[in-house]
């Protein structure tokens, strides 16, 4: 399966990164592949790609806040979990994708 | 004729008693008498009489006149413009630390907002935090007030009032003697000085002849007057004068109902003191091995009260109102003099908040006292001593708690300025000799007199000149003032007997003049012998190194002199020939100039060439980028001013001398002041301390057991290394962003973080629990360890974000997690961290 997913957190400094860590080691072990944004307090990075969003089987936000171009994604299949979700149980939430 | 001088009064916090007493001083030394006229209040005053000065209600910006009438009314004129525009403006008292308390309503640190009881909130008037049980005065008006008196005749009644200011006097003299500290020294002076004052004798007796009231009455009358006058002046410095007014009538009216001047109150155990006010005496009466704590109803921040408290190092609270009254006797009572706050029968949580309080203000101060007591030094161990300039006992008091080496340039003039005579042999020796005896073994260099150029002395009647710096001052002078510098001399001799004292002699352009003051310190010192009077009979006598002449001329000099002391500031005047108050010259003195540090080489190198040291005082000592360099020229010693020891004490730990030496010969080579400045900046940013965390972020086996704790205790970690500014805001902030979602992150870890100003260096703390908590509501993982993220807002760059957005990666993979669990010491997961984050 292939997925995209967007990070960001309120102060941007810690727990963006460790929701993209996080989706990325579990893509990993259940073979999926993941491309993840972060929009931390260093600004957008790794940004997604039309292409990326076109060729994507579902898109997941992992957000305490609004994301930033959200109506990138209008169209998709959009799953929306909290960034505490993501950092502990991504690997739950992409047999959910998937399933 | 009579001269009048107008001008804007200049001193931010107006007319109060320390501009009013220099004032009153400048005039005292004339015959002339001369009125104080302020043109907004209407009032004026005799400007010999510091009561009536105060009682113009003069404010920062009032348009003023001073006019003077007598025989020498045109040398007073002079004098007093000299001192409104040189002297006046620097008068204000040195403004208290800022206070976290009150006026902003800071916010209270959870542990005492969630506790649940009343925090009563006043003004931080003196730092700290005290315990003990609530003590109150026992009856406000001591009784003698009630009492009503039957007026005699006028002349008994005023017989009466000499005798109670005679035993006042006395009684204050008498404290003042056993003052263990220069503030309470100062202040019982101040009080002196009100009871002396002319206008308020006059206006008691007044009111004794044409009210016919008896003197307890009249006192009280007239302080009243006064007092009034004070508090209706909208200003809180004239206010708080108020209290000191208020002080001296009570003990006044004491005396006169057949008491004494001194009242001692004993207390029986720890107390803190909960009233409405304390006098200054009052608080000099209290038992002082008992007081721990003072909370008051009234008073501001700048009463002598609150003065004294903070020399004696007592936590004080004030402004509470009408919550003071409140507080039951007896009752346990915390006065938080940090934050203004004051809680009385404290529960258990803020009794444990306050004991971490406690610990972590004693973990600051051990800080501050080891980096104290190590005298100046490079990174390799090349001793640097760090000197203190002063210019009273006072300042050498404050440069010893800064951690001064010694004091490097005991400036001597204002001990001659503002009077009408020099001051004698004996008044001297005591000045100097206690300086010795604070300085407890390190040398206390003092300054013979420099009087002309900008320091004026009317009774030396040095003549008014073209170009005083190129005049006849210092050295030049004591030819004709040979009496005036051998009292001198025999005051530092004999205060040599004390301690390390030297003497130093500033202006010295040629061997002639430093060989004539040597000879003199010698016939001084046979003399002092031939009477058996104590003193060291190899005293040193060094120069200051401020005329260029002198500085090509050391091997002759050195004959004479024992040591050297670069005075930059003059020399770097007389080297550029720009006088660095002139603006449009100003930027040609550049003392980072090559040319100015080729010159600064050649002296130092040319004094050790003769076996002699050399130190450097001078604003250039006061530059911390500018201290590795001053390292590199070989300098044995730099003295600055007090309040920038620790900070080139702490840049000179950070580098070896020979990055120092490096630093001097890559800024020789250059071309112009900004380019060594450039140097100067890059070495400095490449000393400071900015990795994440250090031991001191780390705490292995943490005391907190609940999350409000572990917050707290890692926020003070951050604080006592120094790498937060105000630990309750930060806090706040670590709060704001705790509650809009629980910052716990499974496998037992929680990462609380903010982003704030209150941040000076990006910082990771970390806490291990050796027994697991919970991380607020709703979470069923308890957490293991905490790490609490401080970034600098408007922190410039990326770069630390990013170490900082790494080392989250990483603390999703067991590894790094594993590493920082079982790190065996505060060192091993500091080194983890940082490791973490670089990668």
């Amino acid at each position: 399966m292939k997925l995209v997913a967007v990070t960001a957190c309120p102060t941007g400094i810690a727990h963006t990164y460790m929701a993209a860590e996080s989706l990325e080691k579990a893509a990993k072990k259940l073979g999926h592949a993941i491309r993840v944004e972060t929009q931390g307090a260093m600004g957008i990075e790794n940004a997604l790609s039309d292409d990326d969003v076109e060729g994507a089987d579902a898109v997941l936000l992992a957000a305490g806040i609004p994301v930033r171009g959200r109506e990138r994604f209008e169209g998709k299949r959009v799953v929306e979990v909290s960034v505490q979700e993501a950092i502990r149980n991504a690997e739950k939430i992409l047999s959910g994708l998937a399933g | 004729m009579a001269v009048e001088v107008a001008f804007e009064f200049p001193v931010p916090g107006g007319l109060h008693a320390r501009p009013a007493s220099l004032l009153r001083g400048t005039m005292a030394g004339f015959a002339s008498s001369a009125t104080f006229v302020n043109r907004r209040s209407g009032r004026t005053a005799n400007a010999k009489s510091t009561l009536a000065l105060v009682a113009t209600l003069t404010r920062h910006g009032d348009a003023c006149a001073l006019r003077i009438v007598g025989a020498d009314e045109e040398a007073a004129a002079e004098a007093l413009r000299r001192f409104l525009r040189d002297d006046l403006p620097l008068a204000g008292e040195t403004a208290p630390a800022p206070s976290r308390a009150a006026e902003s309503l800071a916010p209270l640190p959870r542990a005492l907002a969630a506790a649940g009881v009343p925090v009563l909130r006043g003004i931080a008037a003196s730092g700290g935090i005290a315990r003990g049980r609530a003590v109150a005065p026992e009856s406000a008006a001591d009784g003698a007030g009630a009492r009503e008196e039957a007026a005699g005749e006028a002349s008994f009644e005023v017989a009466r009032l000499d005798g109670a200011f005679a035993a006042t006097a006395a009684a204050l003299r008498a404290r003042a003697a056993r003052a263990v500290n220069e503030t309470e020294r100062a202040i019982l002076a101040a009080h002196l000085s009100i009871l002396e004052d002319p206008e308020l004798r006059t206006r008691i007796e007044d009111e004794i002849r044409s009210n016919g009231v008896s003197a307890p009455r009249a006192v009280r009358a007239t302080t009243g007057h006064f007092a009034g006058i004070l508090r209706a002046s909208g200003s809180a410095s004239l206010e708080e004068r108020a209290l000191d007014l208020k002080d001296l009538a009570e003990q006044l009216v004491r005396v006169l109902l057949g008491g004494s001047a001194d009242a001692s109150v004993v207390l029986a155990g720890d107390a803190v003191w909960v009233a409405e006010d304390l006098a200054p005496s009052g608080l000099l009466s209290l038992d002082r091995r008992h007081l721990k704590g003072i909370a008051l109803g009234g008073g501001g921040r700048t009463s002598h009260t609150v003065i004294l408290a903070r020399a004696a190092g007592i936590p004080c609270v004030t402004g509470l109102g009408g919550a003071a009254a409140s507080v039951t006797p007896g009752s346990e009572t915390i006065v938080d003099g940090e934050r203004g706050l004051v809680v009385v029968d404290p529960p258990p949580a803020v009794r444990r908040f306050y004991d971490g309080e406690t610990e972590k203000l004693a973990s600051l101060r051990s800080r501050l006292e080891a980096f104290r007591a190590a005298p100046g030094r490079t990174a390799d161990g090349r001793p640097v001593e760090v000197a203190a300039n002063v210019a009273s006992l006072e300042e050498a008091r404050l440069a010893f708690r800064s951690g001064a080496d010694g004091i490097g340039l005991f400036r001597t003039e204002f001990l001659f300025m503002n009077r009408r005579e020099p001051p004698s042999e004996e008044e001297q020796l005591h000045v100097y000799a206690e300086a010795a005896r604070m300085a407890a073994g390190r040398p206390v260099i003092v300054r013979t007199l420099d009087a002309g150029g900008d320091k004026p002395i009317p009774y030396l009647g040095l003549p008014r000149e073209k170009n005083p710096f190129l005049g006849f001052r210092a050295v030049r002078t004591y030819g004709e003032h040979r009496e005036v510098l051998a009292a001198q001399l025999r005051a530092i001799l004999r205060a040599s007997a004390f301690g390390k004292v030297r003497a130093m002699v500033p202006m010295v352009a040629t061997a002639e003049e430093i060989r004539e003051v040597r000879a003199l310190v010698r016939s001084l010192s046979a003399g002092l012998t031939a009477k058996g009077i104590a003193h060291d009979a190899g005293l040193e006598v060094g120069m200051m190194v401020e005329i260029p002449s002198a500085a090509f001329a050391l091997p002759a000099l050195a004959k004479e002199a024992d040591f050297f002391s670069i005075g930059s500031n003059d020399l770097a005047q007389y080297f550029f020939a720009a006088d660095r108050e002139n603006e449009r010259v100003s930027h040609l003195y550049s003392p980072l100039h090559p040319a100015f540090l080729r010159l600064l080489s050649a002296i130092v190198e040319g004094a050790h060439r003769e076996g002699r040291w050399i130190g450097l005082c001078g604003e250039m000592g006061r530059d911390p980028i500018a201290a590795p360099l001053l390292a590199g020229l070989g300098l044995d010693e730099i003295s600055l001013a007090s309040p920038g020891i620790s900070a080139v004490k702490s840049v000179l730990a950070r580098s070896r001398a020979d990055e120092c030496r490096a630093l001097l010969d890559a800024s020789l080579a250059k071309e112009s002041a900004g380019e060594v400045e450039t140097l100067l900046r890059a070495h400095a940013e490449s000393k400071s301390d900015r990795r994440l965390a250090s031991r001191e972020t780390v705490r292995l086996r943490a005391r907190s057991g609940s999350r409000e704790e572990a917050v707290r205790e890692l926020v003070d970690l951050l604080h006592v290394a120094g790498r937060v500014g105000d630990p309750d805001r930060f806090e706040e902030a670590v709060w704001r962003r705790e509650e809009t979602a629980s910052t716990a992150v499974g496998f037992g870890v929680a990462l609380p973080h903010a982003r704030s100003a209150d941040v000076r260096v990006n910082s990771i703390a970390l806490l291990r629990f050796d027994r697991p908590v919970a991380w607020g509501p709703g979470e069923t993982e308890p957490v293991r360890m905490a790490l609490l993220i401080a970034v600098a807002d408007g922190a410039p760059g990326d770069a630390h974000l990013r170490l900082i957005a790494s080392l989250s990666r990483r603390l999703v993979g067991d590894e790094f997690r594993e590493a920082l669990l079982s790190a065996p010491d505060e060192e091993e997961a500091a080194r983890r961290i940082v490791e973490a984050a670089s990668r």
